[in-house]
């Protein structure tokens, strides 16, 4: 066997190699045999003396150590199947989420109308004096006074919708985050 | 011997074989051959570990038209056959415990 024989075995029984390591190894045996070439050694008798060249690309391939290309490729894959159930569930977590923010905004702009009519209750009783239409004005008034009272009746649930809101976003939140990262 | 066991001290042979200066593989073989027999297949996967390991460095060098790589020890090389030096005192003493009915150490 010639030595480029010898490369070109050696080359071809190793191609399930990353190229950088084929020829780093063709390079090695090839210099192998020059140097016995050197000291007198017939081309044949080096690449003889070197050894058969399917043992050392057995020991080349025994080395190498197995490639983990395989399981990240089977995560992709997983993630693909996954992704049309994956967004399913994200938008059902998104409107229960926009629901429960609007109902947080309901209950306190409702708040804010009734406000808004206790505090329009003083002036209403004014101008029922003024008016001569006083047990208006003081109807009125009455009313007024209810809305206050619903106003800060609403207050305290708005409060503890906003902050079961503002929990839930940040748990979804880590969940994604938990998700993307793994 | 045991794979492993030829495998850690063949590493430590080849380092001692550039510890003075630099050199090619078929003259570390030449070198090693009056201690013990190393074959070209032996040592490439050697002087691939002790590199990737960076216990050596790798420059290719003109020779007679041709290009031939010569090694070089690194530091990290350096301090891999002084350890090796601590644990040849801990080596002979196991070997003499093995050994010992073969010295005579176990008459005591």
């Amino acid at each position: 066997m010639t030595k480029t024989e010898f490369a070109a075995v050696l080359r071809a029984k190793l191609s399930s190699l990353p190229q950088a390591d084929r020829d780093r190894s063709v390079e090695y045996y090839g210099e192998m045999i020059d140097e016995r070439m050197e000291e007198g050694f017939s081309e044949e008798e080096a690449v003889a003396v070197v050894g058969p060249v399917e043992n050392i690309a057995e020991g080349i391939l025994a080395e190498t150590p197995a490639a983990p290309k395989k399981r990240g490729a089977g995560r992709i894959v997983l993630w693909i199947l996954a992704f049309p159930l994956f967004l399913v569930l994200i938008c059902t977590a998104v409107s229960i989420y926009a629901a429960l923010w609007a109902c947080v905004i309901s209950i306190f702009a409702a708040a804010l109308g009734c406000a808004a009519g206790a505090v329009a209750g003083p002036f209403l009783l004014g101008l029922g004096f003024v008016y001569g239409e006083v047990a208006q004005g003081v109807f009125l008034f009455g009313c007024a006074v209810t809305c206050g009272g619903l106003a800060i009746l609403l207050f305290l649930p708005g409060m503890a919708a906003g902050k079961a809101a503002v929990f839930l976003g940040r748990k979804m939140f880590g969940l994604l985050k938990k998700e993307t990262r793994a | 011997m045991d794979i492993q066991l030829k495998r850690g001290l063949l590493e430590v042979c080849v380092l001692a074989a550039i510890k003075n200066e630099d050199s090619y593989g078929y003259q570390i073989i030449k070198d090693m051959k009056p201690y013990i027999d190393l074959s070209e297949s032996t040592l490439y996967p050697i002087l691939r570990r002790l590199e990737t390991a960076e216990m050596l460095t790798v420059r290719s060098a003109e020779h007679n038209g041709r290009l031939r790589k010569y090694y070089h020890i690194t530091p990290k090389g350096i301090r891999r056959i002084e350890d090796f030096r601590d644990d040849w005192k801990e080596i002979l003493s196991i070997c003499r415990f093995i050994f010992r009915e073969d010295i005579g150490d176990d008459k005591n």
